[in-house]
């Protein structure tokens, strides 16, 4: 349910380029609602973002993302940055309900005015952030937040997007979670730009570390060499080492300029044509939402007088697309029945 | 896609946990996204949080007397901020004369001992609704 927009939209826009909390607040939860309004919005805002840092952080539920989102947010406050969070918690598949309760391990910052926390639910998005998670951060960016932080939803091994929005991503662990095969599984490993082995007060911490040093150990001259750090978060321990290793991977960036301008491109296309496909897909659905005779043709099914198939194609038909549909078939039959 | 978002709270010192997180599983079950602050909030940090995640309505669940003192000062925080959110209350001990003192100060819902949960939802999706465009 969208609320009400009080404010039009040229107020959202003004406000959240004023560093008005409540515009802000109001324009992501447009943008997370996917509201047609939040469109303009943020087309407004897209010539005023990038200045914000932005710093992922992910790993398996219960390794302390949180309370080392906690610690980060009170490490860039310790040098005057302003700071936004984003906290990532699960939608339930059953309901669609979601409990998001990221927020309670920050509460400290409840009434800092320079920080800024909201959380997201991840509305059947799987990847560990959700669509509206980089419109969130850019409009973060916009009311000119220095440093955000976006905490992911629990991870296991593929959910790697947050990779593609932030400018470093830290991949949170614990000791004795991961046993040499589970530390060879693609995904997490790759998107990681610098390691956290958290609870390190844990006996096999040393351990965990280790087996993490020897997969990046064969990483090539003049490429990023993943550091990997230990942390206990809850004491506040380790913060400033990971906060001088996200200060080195900036330099980095900075130096590996072309590497650096080709993942943006890949980025970028992904991000367009995702819009693309959102815009079509909306505008197809549309149609098909306007089709009349779609309960009387389920109606027919169930009675047993038409087939499921035929009733597809027929629809499809009407809404012009089976013709395509039929090429592909006989393209198919083409493939099937060789000479 | 949309839904309701109900901030989820308890004031001051009460450490009654039990009745907020049941209502916050029940919100969520019911398809709300609940953003949920656990114990020792104040209302100020009920009333920035409520901005910063732009809750749709305020729950606060009240196992002890503290909500004659908070209830009041959260509402007219509220006001002072030009804040239209409706708040409900839940708790085991709101007698009924409590019950509706609270109401005369501006609480949208007050919820005693013995209240059924599927009120309570009712309330909740009634009050949030009262605020939407569609």
């Amino acid at each position: 349910m969208t609320p009400r927009i009080d404010a039009s939209i040229d107020a959202l826009v003004a406000g959240t380029l004023a560093g008005d909390l409540r515009s802000a607040s109001r324009l992501i939860r447009l943008i997370d609602d996917g509201a047609p309004a939040a469109w303009q919005a943020q087309k407004r805002l897209f010539s005023h973002i990038g200045k914000a840092l932005v710093i992922g952080i992910t790993g398996p539920p219960g390794a302390g993302k949180s309370t080392l989102t906690d610690c980060l947010i009170a490490r860039a406050r310790r040098d005057g940055k302003s700071v936004g969070v984003l906290a990532v918690d699960p939608s339930s598949p059953i309901s669609g309900g979601a409990i998001l309760g990221d927020r309670i391990r920050m509460n400290r910052f409840a009434l800092d005015d320079a920080v800024f926390i909201r959380s997201l639910a991840s509305r059947g998005h799987f990847g560990g952030i959700t669509p509206a998670t980089r419109g969130a951060i850019r409009v973060m960016d916009a009311m000119g937040k220095d440093v955000i932080l976006v905490e992911t939803v629990g991870v296991g091994q593929d959910e790697v997007d947050i990779a593609r929005l932030a400018h470093t991503t830290i991949v949170v662990a614990v000791p004795g979670l991961g046993d040499d095969v589970q530390a060879m599984k693609a995904g997490i490993l790759e998107v990681g730009d610098l390691f956290v082995v958290n609870k390190a007060d844990r006996p096999d911490a040393d351990e965990t570390v280790g087996y993490l040093q020897n997969v990046f150990r064969r990483t090539p001259a003049g490429e990023w060499r993943r550091p990997v750090l230990k942390a206990q978060a809850l004491h506040h321990k380790g913060i400033d080492e990971i906060w001088q290793a996200i200060a080195e991977h900036a330099v980095y960036r900075h130096s590996a300029a072309p590497a650096l301008k080709a993942r943006q491109r890949a980025n970028c296309e992904i991000e367009l044509r995702s819009f693309l496909r959102q815009g079509l897909q909306q505008a197809l659905l549309r149609k098909l939402d306007a089709e009349p005779g779609i309960l009387e043709a389920v109606a027919d099914i169930v009675a047993g007088k038409s087939d499921i198939y035929a009733v597809t194609d027929e629809i499809l038909g009407k809404l012009r697309f089976g013709e395509e549909r039929e090429e592909e078939a006989r393209a198919e039959n083409v493939v099937l029945r060789p000479g | 896609m949309s839904a309701i978002r109900v901030l989820v709270g308890v004031l001051g010192m009460d450490q009654h946990e039990v009745g907020a997180v049941a209502i916050a599983k029940t919100l969520r079950d019911e398809g709300m996204e609940v953003i949920y602050t656990g114990c020792f909030n104040t209302p100020e940090t009920i009333v920035r949080t409520a901005i910063e995640e732009d809750a749709d309505v305020i729950g606060i669940s009240s196992h002890s007397w503290e909500y004659l003192y908070y209830m009041p000062e959260l509402i007219e925080l509220l006001k002072h901020n030009a804040l239209d959110i409706p708040v409900v209350l839940g708790g085991s001990v709101i007698t009924e004369e409590d019950a509706a003192s609270m109401r005369a100060k501006g609480v949208a819902a007050v919820f005693g001992s013995g209240s059924v949960m599927a009120n309570v939802v009712a309330s909740v999706k009634s009050l949030a609704a009262r605020d939407t465009a569609h």
